[in-house]
């Protein structure tokens, strides 16, 4: 039985899998466990290096490997120059690539972001940078409506743009705060992604260049400072294993399911937890569909958008769902409890 | 004179047999014959009004020089357009076509001056009136006709209608009022990237002068020195709304403030050729944007919802057409300079019926765009995927 927010409850008539398909960013793609434990391995024999590379500096990685591929490539921001960026994603580029591709904007978003769409009308690659995806309100319109233009023109003007920032939460902070990726996941025709950890957000960005279409990528500035392993190869998706629960999230919140799993493992319950929302297409419970036979997922379900520290609150959460109601009892894999947790409904600056 | 008055009473003593409008095409023919195309003059220079302006020195001339060519060249697209428009009026009554359609009959200099002033290979982008600039941007009355009765055979395939037409260089049609602004400055920025000594233009009424995305723009294309021209196309009118009561100033040429601008008769078609050549050399000597108002005149309504008449008079829409028309300005001036004849224009005017007559039976007949392709062009180059349609068991699939 599916249980909806607003506590309406309807059989899911088909099994479910994930529309990972609907973004089809090349060669991120959820894999099987198998294949995944199989590359794990292979990894840790052939010691491809794997080295600690923390969010920003991936992100920086892809914007210079980018820009040096394709001379259509440039970045336009606030303080993406001399700055080097207001989260210093942007490091170090404008002293390499000069004012030409490094494009510093007066404060008046949705300006420069009509003027990065039509630049890429007329054939260029732009990557419009926002301070945090809250400024993009300012935007919207320009964002929105640059995916409407390859369909209304029946194939005859591509769009090749991406629109990054920071998204969601931050430390102590009140004001530009907000989560986007559900507005934006809603719009079609638009790509949105929201990684987690470097081989995703370094993955996805140069992806997100390479494609043709309107790309919105979402990052967390809390993560920016993460440090994560990087090989050269694309990691699956499955960051952990388990059979009882799975979990699933993006963006940072991936990191509080991975903290609570670390926690309920000693508790003896084993939480699988998969990042492969990195789309926030998949906002609408009807059409959000599981792989199940590649993630072979048994147990309870849990969708976790929340964007803010729950941490505790999660592992209070499982673990009175696993005490009070028995997890070892298998069931048919059509139902299927989703319980999802978000942020409270409360509209801050 | 001799040989005429021979011909004209031969034809008298015959017309007691045949009605008088045979009489007349015959003894026009005649006529016609009698004279050679040797006789028009083939060059011609025009007085055209002084433009106003803003943060200049100088201005366009004020003398153009028209050749016969290009007079009749200017002649055919500006009746192009104006039939073509009156067409999709009367299509729309007929409920033909649907949706929105916004006419800008009484602005065709605007389009066809422009034109004449920039090349295809510069780029331009305007608002929703885009039917005339589809058209001198290389659409044909067929493709466009087609395109505003949704059928396949339409500019973008039936699928972007009346506010989304695309050819070349030519980026719409655009539904929201001032975003295609910054868009053309996007263009311009990739223009001045490239080094390819194109410019855009970036049209936009005397409604959206007032959006504050424009004023960004202004900024931004000043401070990078962009080539973009911005034109306001200043119809006296946003809907229904005056510009006395919509806007502090107005004066949409000097609202760029930092940009030189200049304020034109944006119903001869003259003055806005030279003032567009005038714009675009200061643009492509990489002096940065300018601004050009276009003071024209729009006879129908905001739309093929509005009869145009609750917010202005009758007589005033009577009088400019009387007055200042475009199309008639140009064929007096050519008519009263002998470069061409009354019956020479009369035959374009025929030809041009003709072929809107024949647009408008392709786009009433051609068949709609399949169910296929609903879902098609969601995203460029990707593999078909599928989409979920109404319901949650509808499932289309989506092509590149």
């Amino acid at each position: 039985m599916l249980h909806r927010r607003d506590g309406s409850r309807f059989p899911p008539d088909v099994t479910l899998g994930i529309q990972a398909k609907e973004f089809n960013l090349g060669f991120i793609r959820p894999d099987n466990l198998v294949s995944h434990g199989l590359r794990v391995f292979r990894c840790l024999l052939s010691s491809v290096s794997l080295f600690q590379v923390n969010v920003q500096d991936a992100l920086n990685q892809a914007m210079d490997e980018e820009l040096e591929r394709d001379e259509r490539v440039f970045l336009l921001g606030e303080e993406v120059a001399q700055y080097d960026g207001a989260y210093k994603v942007s490091r170090g580029l404008w002293k390499k690539y000069g004012d030409k591709r490094i494009i510093d904007t007066p404060v008046t978003e949705m300006g420069f972001a009509g003027i990065a769409v039509g630049a890429a009308f007329a054939g260029l690659r732009p990557i419009c940078e926002f301070m945090t995806w809250n400024f993009s309100m300012q935007a919207i319109d320009q964002v929105i409506n640059s995916a409407k233009t390859y369909y209304m023109s029946a194939g005859g003007q591509p769009v090749p743009i991406v629109f990054r920032g920071p998204n969601g939460s931050s430390a102590g902070k009140l004001t530009n705060i907000y989560c986007f990726a559900a507005w934006y996941g809603h719009c079609p025709g638009l790509k949105v992604v929201s990684p987690w950890n470097s081989e995703d957000a370094r993955g996805l960005l140069k992806a997100a260049i390479r494609d043709d279409n309107p790309v919105v990528f979402k990052a967390n500035e809390l993560m920016y400072g993460v440090p994560f392993d990087l090989s050269e190869e694309v990691m699956p998706k499955v960051e952990r294993q388990g059979a009882h629960i799975t979990l699933v999230s993006h963006s940072r919140c991936v990191g509080f399911c991975l903290d609570a799993a670390a926690v309920l493992a000693k508790e003896g319950v084993e939480c699988e937890v998969s990042i492969f929302t990195l789309s926030a297409r998949v906002c609408e419970l009807a059409t959000f569909q599981l792989q199940v036979k590649q993630w072979r997922r048994r147990g309870w379900l849990l969708f976790l958008w929340a964007t803010n520290k729950l941490c505790y609150f999660l592992i209070f959460f499982l673990h009175f769902i696993c005490t009070y109601i028995s997890v070892s009892v298998s069931y048919d894999q059509k139902e299927l409890l989703d319980i999802r947790t978000a942020t409270t409904h409360l509209k801050l600056g | 004179m001799q040989k005429m008055l021979t011909i004209i009473s031969n034809v008298l003593r015959g017309s007691a047999r045949r009605n008088g409008a045979q009489v007349v095409s015959e003894a026009a023919s005649l006529v016609v014959a009698s004279r050679s195309y040797a006789d028009f003059t083939p060059e011609a220079t025009f007085d055209i009004k002084k433009v106003d302006l803003h943060r200049l020195e100088e201005g366009p001339p004020l003398t153009a020089t028209l050749t016969r060519e290009e007079g009749l060249k200017y002649y055919r697209t500006m009746q192009t357009i104006r039939r073509m428009e009156l067409k999709a009026d009367q299509l729309y009554k007929q409920k033909i076509i649907r949706g929105f359609c916004h006419l800008s009959d009484g602005q065709e200099a605007c389009a066809v001056g422009i034109e004449g002033g920039i090349t295809l290979s510069d780029h331009l982008i305007t608002a929703y009136r885009a039917h005339g600039y589809t058209l001198t941007r290389g659409g044909t009355v067929r493709e466009i006709m087609a395109e505003l009765t949704g059928r396949r055979g339409g500019i973008a395939k039936g699928k972007g209608g009346s506010m989304h037409m695309y050819t070349k260089n030519f980026y719409g049609g655009n539904g929201i009022v001032g975003a295609q602004v910054p868009l053309g400055a996007g263009v311009a920025l990739a223009c001045k990237y490239l080094g390819n000594d194109q410019l855009c233009v970036s049209l936009y009424g005397d409604g959206a002068a007032n959006q504050g995305q424009i004023f960004e723009t202004y900024n931004m294309s000043s401070l990078w020195k962009l080539p973009i021209i911005f034109i306001c196309e200043n119809n006296q009118y946003a809907m229904g709304t005056s510009v006395e009561r919509s806007a502090a100033s107005t004066e949409y040429y000097k609202r760029g403030d930092y940009i030189p601008g200049i304020r034109v008769d944006g119903m001869d078609v003259l003055c806005v050729r030279e003032a567009t050549k005038f714009a675009a050399d200061h643009c492509r000597s990489g002096k940065g944007p300018i601004l050009m108002e276009l003071q024209t005149y729009r006879y129908h309504g905001h739309s093929m919802s509005d009869p145009g008449v609750s917010y202005r008079t009758r007589e005033e829409i009577q009088e400019v057409r009387s007055k200042s028309d475009p199309i008639s300005m140009l064929k007096d001036r050519m008519l009263i300079n002998n470069m061409a004849s009354i019956e020479e224009l009369k035959e374009i005017d025929i030809a041009v019926r003709k072929e809107i007559e024949d647009a408008a039976q392709f786009a009433t007949t051609d068949p709609e765009p399949p169910l296929d392709d609903l879902c098609s062009h969601i995203f460029a180059n990707d593999q078909p995927f599928e989409v979920r349609g109404a319901t949650p068991w509808t499932k289309l699939t989506s092509t590149s």
